[in-house]
């Protein structure tokens, strides 16, 4: 019988697996860097000038992260105010909406912006409640006797300095991290006409067909954000690891102060406003003006409620069995890799320092990756490696770093006590799991299948690769037909797919909440 | 006759720091033993060591005769050797309600699934929490979720139970209640009761004898009042518990 003590006991295994694990997390990526390497370096100079750019643009988008996102999080930490409750997740929002949908929207509503300013704007919008998302945890993680000496030592002007002095490492670390991840991102690029690094890689394979030139830029570009985001990495997993496997919150209390509470609705609201109703503005504004003003040369309002439910009802299916498969790929990764680290500090530390470049790869490192390994399989493997079964395995391999990190937070949070207890009184291993250990990670397990089901739902590069003929994902069709279709056609499908991306978060949370 | 626990010149290290070293005492079956000392001298690495759960550097851990856990092998595994323990945070299965903690806490005995209930509940019972044997941890007050950690603790009928400073975040009046059931209830048990304690008083409820250790190291043991009398006690631990209790008496007077 299996003893719970394996689960706390070190050993040789662990290191190993992990091992294993990252090997099989970097799997895809190992044909692409022998094509890239093998097929020399030229058509490379304009791809040097779209990196350049890119580069420009993380740089700013870094600044306005932690220009709104640090105080925002940082006093939506200490002060509690009437629809904090409704603003906070509002301001989150735009973190889990594909950024090209932001871009489109924004497209909409200001016709005549374009050009870098406005990739950053978007990148911004989407990447800033990263960095409040970091500030605000590190200022709850302060203790309440710290909260109370600050306020007794020098008022509120003294507690919020010291506690953006707290909030301000994890905060720049994370805002350089998502300076890195606007370099993977091609979706602005492509709408605000702007030639970035992911833009142009996407051209060479989507328009160009040039796998070969891909493969190379792709190589370019992962080489630059692993040189980006590993010391980042490296600083970021000491304090990462501790958060990781700390088990108690804090316990000071977001507190009413009414002098202050601007401090945190104005960051929030700008967030609001820019990453939610603006780009929803600019969604609904073409669907509302064709309703009401409807031209000659335009399809009538009623045959695009038509054509945009037939685009749903054509993509729906796939675009659920992506997300739904790429949710499942991850956890079962996820809980492996887990298990895997147990309470081992170093080996905890040591994949925080890991998976957080393996995040940051541009989707269409696997993706392009994966592909070359398909045209190698043999014919009787078509049916799983041509199949939907490929995106899926592609999209859960490249999110599993993300639901990793959110388990291993869950396990973190729970005490060894508990293990030994059920060792001491015999409980068999896979009971302990059944009835135990699995029940507690539920939340933990439950929030990376969401997280990653949605930000799979909106992979465009992944599906464009790797799609069995005719099953694009509703993000894909929104994104072939963006540049030709008319505003208010485009705008429909969006604005479908930001609703049922809503509904089945709404729906999945509180079953889950009810469970 | 049984021997109860042996253990010969073991130590043990925590990331290279020696957290224990060369320590040989015996555990008689049914003592009441009391381990003394200042936090970080190794005391509830003593009681993980003797239940198996933590792998001895250097040295064995005898049972009974038999050799239990020697240097870096744990040979009778935990469920085998007849302990339960109440641990500091009591270590409650927080998903499950007070009787599946109990009933969970069953599955190395040899009982029917229906039986394991019946003893549960049995136990709940004894330790004055039947009525709530639905709840979970979560719904208990402090008091009422160390009765059941108590119970998961008591119903496999062990030969040794160990309490690993359990007491340490409950108010005096639960605190002298569940000492009092404690004692009354091990010696129902007939079971050896070894706590982990910084506190004099709890130690002189439950136990007559006591193990004293300092940075690692076994300082002295014996008869608790023997040591509690002795004129020149040679651990900073004793002489300190002394003090205690004669600020106690002169408050009495």
């Amino acid at each position: 019988m299996a003893s719970c003590l394996w689960l706390e006991r070190p050993g040789r295994w662990r290191g190993a697996t992990v091992g294993v694990l990252l090997l099989v997390l970097a799997f895809p990526s190992a044909p692409l860097l022998a094509r890239g390497l093998t097929s020399g370096g030229g058509g490379l100079g304009p791809f040097a000038a779209a990196l350049a750019h890119s580069m420009v643009i993380a740089v700013w988008t870094i600044g306005i992260s932690l220009v709104v996102g640090l105080p925002g999080g940082v006093a939506t930490a200490l002060y509690e105010y009437r629809g904090r409750s409704l603003l906070l997740p509002l301001a989150l929002l735009p973190a889990l909406i594909p950024p090209f949908l932001l871009s489109i929207g924004w497209s909409y509503l200001v016709p005549r912006m374009r050009g870098t300013g406005a990739c950053v704007l978007v990148f911004s919008s989407a990447l800033a409640p990263l960095v409040l998302l970091a500030s605000y945890a590190a200022a709850r993680s302060l203790p309440r006797s710290l909260v109370d000496a600050a306020r007794l030592a020098g008022g509120e002007g003294a507690l919020l300095h010291s506690a953006l002095r707290h909030a301000a490492p994890a905060a720049m670390l994370v805002a350089g991290f998502a300076g890195v991840l606007t370099l993977s991102d091609p979706g602005p690029g492509q709408v605000f006409g702007v030639r970035t690094a992911a833009s142009e890689l996407l051209v060479s394979f989507a328009a160009q067909y040039d796998l070969e030139l891909a493969a190379r830029q792709c190589l370019v570009l992962s080489a630059v954000v692993l040189l980006a985001s590993a010391p980042l990495a490296w600083l970021a997993a000491p304090r990462l690891s501790a958060a990781l496997s700390a088990r108690a919150p804090s316990d000071a209390a977001p507190h009413r102060a009414v002098g202050w509470m601007w401090a945190s609705a104005a960051p929030l609201a700008t967030m609001v406003v820019a990453g939610v109703i603006a780009p929803l503005a600019g969604l609904v504004e073409p669907l509302a003006s064709s309703l009401w003003t409807p031209l000659a040369d335009q399809p009538h309002p009623e045959l695009v409620a038509l054509w945009a439910f037939g685009e749903v009802l054509r993509t729906v299916a796939s675009t659920f069995v992506y997300a739904a498969g790429a949710a499942a790929v991850s956890v079962a990764l996820a809980l492996l890799w887990t298990l895997a680290v147990g309470r081992d500090r170093r080996l905890l530390a040591l994949s925080t320092a890991a998976l957080l470049p393996l995040l940051a790869l541009p989707s269409a490192t696997a993706a392009l990756g994966l592909t070359r390994l398909v045209a190698l399989a043999p014919g009787w493997a078509d049916d799983v490696v041509r199949g939907r079964f490929a995106v899926c395995l592609a999209l859960g391999l490249r999110l599993a770093p993300l639901a990793a990190l959110l388990v291993l937070r869950g396990y973190g949070a729970t005490a060894r006590s508990l293990t030994l207890a059920a060792a001491l009184h015999g409980v068999p291993l896979p009971r302990y799991l059944v009835r135990v250990l699995l029940p507690l990670l539920r939340s933990a397990v439950l929030l990376a299948a969401l997280l990653v089901a949605l930000l799979a739902s909106g992979d465009v590069t992944t599906v464009l690769l790797l799609q069995p003929p005719g099953q694009p994902s509703l993000p894909l069709a929104i994104f072939t037909v963006m540049a030709n279709a008319p505003e208010h056609l485009v705008a429909a499908l969006c604005l479908a797919y930001v609703g049922l991306a809503s509904a089945a978060l709404i729906g999945l949370w509180s079953l889950a909440s009810r469970t | 006759m049984d021997a109860g626990f042996e253990l010969r010149a073991v130590g043990f290290q925590y990331r290279g720091a020696v957290v224990l070293d060369e320590v040989t005492l015996c555990l008689p079956p049914r003592a009441r033993i009391a381990i003394l000392g200042p936090s970080g001298a190794g005391k509830s690495t003593l009681l993980r060591l003797l239940a198996g759960l933590e792998v001895p550097a250097r040295g064995e851990i005898l049972l009974d005769g038999i050799v239990a856990s020697s240097a870096s092998e744990i040979v009778i595994p935990p469920h085998r050797r007849a302990i339960s323990m109440v641990f500091q945070d009591l270590a409650l299965w927080p998903n499950l309600s007070a009787l599946d903690n109990v009933v969970l806490g069953l599955s190395g005995s040899a009982l029917a699934a229906k039986a394991r209930r019946e003893r549960a509940r049995t136990v709940l019972e004894l330790v004055s929490i039947g009525q709530l044997a639905e709840r979970r941890p979560a719904a208990l007050s402090g008091g009422e979720q160390q009765r059941v950690a108590l119970a998961r603790a008591l119903a496999p009928a062990p030969a040794y139970l160990f309490l690993d400073e359990p007491f340490a975040s409950i108010d005096l009046p639960v605190k002298t209640k569940l000492l009092e059931a404690i004692g009354h209830l091990a010696e129902q048990a007939k079971c050896a009761v070894v706590l982990v304690t910084h506190d004099p008083l709890e130690a002189i409820a439950l136990c007559n004898e006591a193990v004293v250790l300092e940075r690692g190291r076994l300082i002295e043991s014996g008869a608790l009042h023997v040591l509690l009398n002795a004129n020149d006690p040679p651990s900073e631990t004793v002489r300190a518990f002394r003090a205690q209790l004669s600020l106690l008496r002169k408050l009495s007077l």
